[in-house]
This record gives C-alpha cells, structure tokens and sequence, in this order.
C-alpha cells in the first residue's frame, strides 16, 4: 500500500502549461532537408509527452486510475496515512490511496514518516499495519543518504530512543509465554537493526553510541550495533559498553520454569557481539584492552560462546598485534590471569575452553618463564605464578594450546637467537643459555603441576613436557650449536657437553625430539667452511660428551668402552673417523652396554648419536677431502 | 551529429564557365542564406519554448508519488530534446551560411574571369 498526492489546483496549472507547450511544440514545422535531425529529435521530445496530458487529466478529474481510492478520512493510527496527513498539512496537498510505493522523495518521505512516527499514539504506533508498513518502506528509505539523514535529524537522539524502546516492549511481549509470534518477534527485530544501519550509516557519529546506550534491552541495542558498519575500534568500543550494561552472563541457559510454563532464557548481547568481535583484528584487540583495563566480566563472563572468547584473547594479545608487547603483558595478559584464577572455576567452563591460557605460554614464554621461576626479594610473587601455570594445565584446551603452538614458539626462539648478530658469541650464548633456562623453567612447573596431580591428563601432560623440552634442545642448542660451530670450534667445543647432555634429557623424554634438532642443511651451512680435519675433531668431543651424558643420566654403563679418538694426523680423517665410530656403537650395542631406557629410549640415543656424527657422514667427509687434496 | 550529404546542404548544381553563372551563383546564395534564417527563426522559437521549465512546474508542492517522478522525468527528457534540436538547427544554418559564402567566392572569380570583367591581369 502507497499513497499518492497532489494539489488539484497546482497540479490543473501543470496540465494547461503541458497542453500549451506540447501544442506549441507540434506548431514547430522544420521542413528544410538540412534541419531534418533538429526535426527527429523534437518529434523525440513531443512523443515524450504525448501521454501525459490524458494521464494528468485522468488524475485531476479523479475519474482514471481506477485502483487508487481517494482517502477521506486519513487514519492517524496509521503511518501511511499520518505519513500523507502531514504531506497534507504542509503542502496542501490531497491523498489518494493506491499499490504504490512511497510517496514523493525519499527526503519528502522520511521528514513525513518520522513527523508521524513522533506524533503516533504510543498504543498503535507497532499495529500489525504499521510493523508492515516500516518493514516495506523504511529499508529503501534508509538506505537513500538523503532520506537517511532525513529521518535521522527529523526523530533525534530521543525520537530514535522511545522508537527503539517502544520495539523493545513489544519484541519483549512477543518473546514471552503470554504472547509468544516468534515471526512478530523476528520483525521487530529485523526494525531495529534497519534503524541501526542507518544511525551507524548517518553522518553523526556521537549518535550511535548515545541512542545505543539509552536502549532498555542491551540485546537490541547489539542487534542495532551488529548492523552497523563502523570503524572496528569504534565498534568494539560501543560493544565494551552495551556488553557491560547487560551485566554478568546467568547460569541459566535453557528454558527457565515458570508458573506459565517454561520461559526462554535472556538474550544477552555478547552473545551475539562476541562472535563479531572474533572476526576482527582491531575489534579484537581494541576489546581486549578495554576489557582488561576495566571489567573483564565483560569478555570473560558474558556469553557462553567460548570460541568466540578465545579467539578475541588469542588475537588481542598477540604480540605480532599489540603495540608493545611488555605492557600488553602486564596490562592485559597479567589481569586475564589473575582474573581466571580467582573468577573462574573449571568445572563452569567446558574442556573445550581455556585454550587462550596455553595461548599465554607460547606468545609471552620470556616472560611467563620469569614470572614463573623461583621465587626471589625480586619475584615474591613466583609462588602464586607456578601456581597459576599449575591452574593453566588444568584446562584440557590450555594444554593442548601450548603442544599446538610449539611450532609457533620454536620458530620464535629461533628468530629470536638466528637475530643477533653473527659475531656476538657472547650474546648469542646468553641467549641461547636464557633460552634453555626458560624452557627449563616450564619443564619444572609441568612437571610440578604433573606430581601435585593439577592436569586435566597426566600422560597429554607428560606429551607437553616432551615438546618443551624438544623446544628447548632445537631452539636453544640445535640452532645455535650449529652455529658456534660455524663461528668457532673453541666455543662449541665448550658447548659440547652441556648441549648434548641437555638433548639427551630431552631426547629421552620425547622420542619425537629429531622435529626439533637442526636441520642437515643448516648443519652443512654451518660448517662450510670448516676443514675435514676440524670437524673431525669436532665430532671426537662431541661423542665424548655424549658418552659422558649417557653414563649421567644412567643409560650407558660407567665402564662401557670410551669413543674412538678421532686420527690427529693423515689425510682424509673424517672417512676414517666414521668407520671407527661405527664400530664402536655396534660394540656398544653388541655387548649390551646400554641400561636402563626402553625402546624410545634407544631410539633417541640413535638419532643423538647419528646427529654428532653427522659432521663427518661419509659422504661429506669424502667429499670435503677430495676438495682440500684436489 | 551524423555526416551531412553535400546534396543536403547545397540541392542546386553549381553551373558555371559562362558570363551568365554569376548571376545564378548570387542567385543559390541568397537562397541558402534564406533557409538558414528559416532554420534559425525555428530555433528561436523552440528556444523560447515553454517545455524548457515544464518539469519545474512539476515539484513536489504540486503532486507527489511515483506518477509525479515519472513525469519529471519525462519533462526534463523533452527539453533535452528541444534543446538538442535548437543547437542542430543552428548547427545546420551555419553550415548553409558557410556553403553561401563559398558560392559568393565562386561567383566573384567567375567574374574576374570573365572578358568583361578582365580590365587588367592578362593580355
């Protein structure tokens, strides 16, 4: 249903100046050949309007355009119809009803249609007509920038207010078991969200967070917001608040009973938001921060959509995303901590939640590390950090986090250790020490939470020790040792020991620790310029170090037979060097001199000893002393 | 504007080589320039038509509703028209006006060409 409009005087005026200048165009005779396109084209301008005459005509008279009735007695409980009253009483112009769609302009339109949604009796204002008639015209009215802001400037911050609440009531009466049309209710909804596209589309900006903030229903003020396309940071900050005016999440999410019967539970706005929050960068980030300086109720607590939840924490406290990193950690992931320690007990949260914490370990593993260790006069709090690493790997999901993103931090520590420059040995080794110290610290707390019996699954617990340490051995020594070979046999002969007893340790542990140990190609990189003789010598230590680490932890008997010592003389050592090797192992293993360890065990000790001999492989070996002989 | 034929803007054939093409010379240029103020009073007339500010009388104080819109439409549609067809007649007037002057030229050389009108030039 439409309306259309006129003023029978003015519009009488137009047929007699169509009439006359039509007659006057036909009076125009062009009959020279060379005028003849002048001619064409004003036979193009009078067929233009030879109908209209007839149609105005039709109108004027109120005989023709037999589907359209004239309207005697406009309805004021009806938009439509206030809509065309006020077109009456400002242009004077008379109503005809009919089956079409707006009236005039969609500026002329929407200052009509908010006139008349202002001055609409409260009662009838969201009839079935009228609910019909905003759905019908008021998305293509909004969506015209002139009609939008129109509408917009016309109703005002409390026009839209009352508008939004007055939805509100009825959305709320036709949800409830007294009234329930969830198609009603569906409408309503889809108003408001209409309304909120164009409040979000409109040209005042302070608008949207001022009407959002003054809705009843926080769930309809998101919908609103969930139309809006805004600026992300301004989306997540007008979030923040509607969130937070819903309060706290209730423990009841199904159907409540009642004396009616069973009521469904409350809508609450983070349910919807928090899923478009996840789907954004900077919503996510701006979020978090807000969150986590305010009221973290507001992420943590207000919606049970836990996906959505960890993926607005993993994203905001990223530190590929976050401006500076120490003070996201002190100022973000610290109060989330503390926050989940105190507020939240892990029989509330499924298994499937809480995958953010491991998140924490893997992004900040420096500083959680620290946090971590042992308590000092400079850390007293380490004791309420073990225990919140302890709390961590009582969520499934923490845990399983920090085995999923050990590739993420082993090429972290990599980056961190391959970017310091080539020459500072110093460095380099304090680095890669740090590096160890730290893994060695999370070691020691899982292990920890393991024994107190704080994890969700002891053996997925023991998997994570296994790929702590794998980090700790591949970042901290497979990486660097290959290059302080590289930089300096001296230094890496010192290193020998240590590393290699650290990566038995943790070969031990983890059958899978060959993931993390260097690759053969940056091995080979490494020592390229090293001769024949170097890294036989090299490899000479290294198994010496082996055998000493395999007789410490308890996996080599103390009397077992020495490694060869690497030839100091003649050409071609490495060949010769790896024949005896072999036959050393082979006796080691004939003679049943290994103890202790099972089949991993024996495995890891094969991929140990293979990697030390990997300097003179006899392939290599050959081939660098055939090159320094050639 | 589509290519005019020659024959459009110049039906009568150019005879010349006697004393008497001078006179016929004059005669087609006066006729051009005739029907290029021919062309031109029908430009003018249509310039001054009414249909210019037809849409004008057709706002929104006046009626409203897509019949209104359509017409408009339409209004503004024939004015562009007219005044498509004013700027080609005054396009056309120019050309026979143009087309005059050349005969003028025509007829001047014939002229001098002439034994009568030889007095100095030749011998």
């Amino acid at each position: 249903m439409g309306l259309l409009a006129y003023d029978p005087e003015r519009l009488r005026q137009l047929l007699g100046a169509l009439e006359r200048d039509t007659d006057e165009l036909g009076r125009v005779r062009i009959a020279d050949p060379a005028g003849r396109e002048a001619a064409q084209q004003l036979n193009q301008a009078v067929r233009e309007l030879a109908d209209w005459p007839r149609t105005i005509r039709n109108i004027v008279s109120c005989t023709a355009l037999a589907n359209y009735d004239p309207v005697t007695n406009l309805d004021s409980s009806n938009l439509a119809h206030a809509s065309a009253s006020y077109l009456r009483q400002t242009y004077s112009l008379l109503a005809i009803d009919g089956p079409i769609g707006l009236i005039g302009s969609p500026s002329t339109d929407a200052r009509a249609l908010a006139e008349a949604i202002a001055a609409a009796d409260r009662r009838e204002l969201l009839s079935e007509a009228n609910v019909a008639y905003l759905a019908s015209v008021l998305p293509a009215l909004l969506a015209d920038p002139l009609g939008r802001q129109t509408f917009l400037d016309t109703l005002g911050e409390d026009g839209l207010v009352r508008l939004i609440n007055h939805i509100g009531h009825h959305w709320r009466v036709t949800g409830s078991m007294l009234d329930p049309s969830p198609q009603r209710q569906a409408s309503l909804e889809g108003l408001v969200g209409v309304l909120g596209a164009a409040i979000g589309a409109g040209t005042n900006t302070g608008l949207r967070s001022d009407v959002l903030l003054r809705i009843d229903d926080p769930y309809l003020a998101a919908v609103a917001l969930s139309e809006m396309d805004i600026d992300p940071a301004e989306f997540a900050r007008i979030a923040y608040d509607v969130i937070e005016s819903a309060g706290p999440i209730g423990p009841v999410t199904t159907y409540a009973p009642t004396i009616f019967g069973y009521a469904p539970p409350q809508r609450m706005p983070g349910e919807l938001l928090l899923s478009m929050i996840a789907d954004d960068v900077t919503r996510s980030v701006v979020f978090v921060e807000l969150a986590a300086g305010g009221n973290l109720d507001v992420l943590l607590n207000s919606a049970h959509d836990f996906a959505a939840i960890d993926t607005i924490i993993r994203v905001g406290t990223n530190p590929a995303n976050v401006t500076d990193v120490d003070s996201a950690f002190a100022e973000i992931v610290m109060p989330i901590l503390a926050y989940a320690t105190t507020s939240l007990e892990i029989p509330t949260w499924p298994s499937t939640a809480g995958g953010f914490l491991g998140g924490f370990v893997i992004d900040y593993p420096h500083k959680f590390a620290s946090m971590a260790g042992e308590a000092t006069a400079t850390s007293p709090s380490a004791g309420e950090a073990a225990a919140a690493l302890r709390f961590i790997l009582g969520f499934a999901a923490a845990e399983a986090a920090i085995r999923q993103g050990a590739g993420r931090l082993f090429e972290r520590l990599s980056n961190e250790l391959a970017a310091i420059a080539p020459g500072d040995l110093e460095d380099l080794m304090l680095a890669a020490g740090g590096t160890m110290d730290m893994i060695a610290v999370l070691y020691q707390r899982v292990l920890d939470a393991i024994t107190d019996g704080h994890v969700a699954d002891a053996e997925s617990a023991r998997e994570t020790l296994s790929v702590l340490l794998g980090i700790g051995v591949g970042a901290g020594v497979g990486k660097v040792f290959g290059r302080l070979v590289g930089a300096g046999l001296a230094a890496a002969s010192d290193w020998a020991g240590p590393m290699t007893e650290a990566a038995i340790n943790g070969a031990v542990v983890s059958p899978n620790i060959s993931r993390w140990l260097p690759d053969p190609a940056d091995i080979g990189r490494a020592y390229a310029g090293l001769t024949d003789a170097q890294l036989t010598a090299m490899t000479g230590q290294m198994l010496k170090a082996t055998y000493d680490a395999l007789i410490s932890v308890g996996l080599l008997a103390p009397s077992a037979p020495m490694p060869p010592i690497p030839p100091a003389t003649g050409p071609c050592p490495g060949s010769k060097y790896s024949a005896a090797v072999d036959e050393w192992t082979r006796r080691l293993a004939a003679e049943d001199w290994f103890v202790g360890g099972d089949a991993n065990t024996g495995v890891a000790i094969g991929q140990l000893l293979g990697s030390a001999t990997q300097l003179i492989n006899p392939t290599s070996a050959d081939r660098r002393c055939l090159e320094a002989t050639s | 504007m589509a290519p005019r034929s020659f024959r459009e803007i110049l039906p009568v054939r150019v005879r010349s080589g006697t004393h008497g093409g001078v006179s016929t010379l004059q005669q087609q240029a006066e006729e051009l320039r005739a029907r290029a103020r021919r062309l031109r009073t029908n430009a003018g007339t249509l310039d001054g038509a009414g249909v210019h500010i037809l849409w004008m009388r057709s706002g929104s104080d006046t009626w409203l509703g897509p019949k209104a819109d359509a017409f408009r439409i339409a209004a503004r549609r024939a004015a562009e028209h007219v005044e498509g067809a004013v700027a080609r007649l005054h396009g056309a007037a120019g050309e026979l006006d143009r087309r005059a002057a050349q005969l003028d030229a025509a007829a001047a050389a014939a002229r001098a060409a002439s034994p009568a009108g030889a007095t100095g030039g030749r011998r």
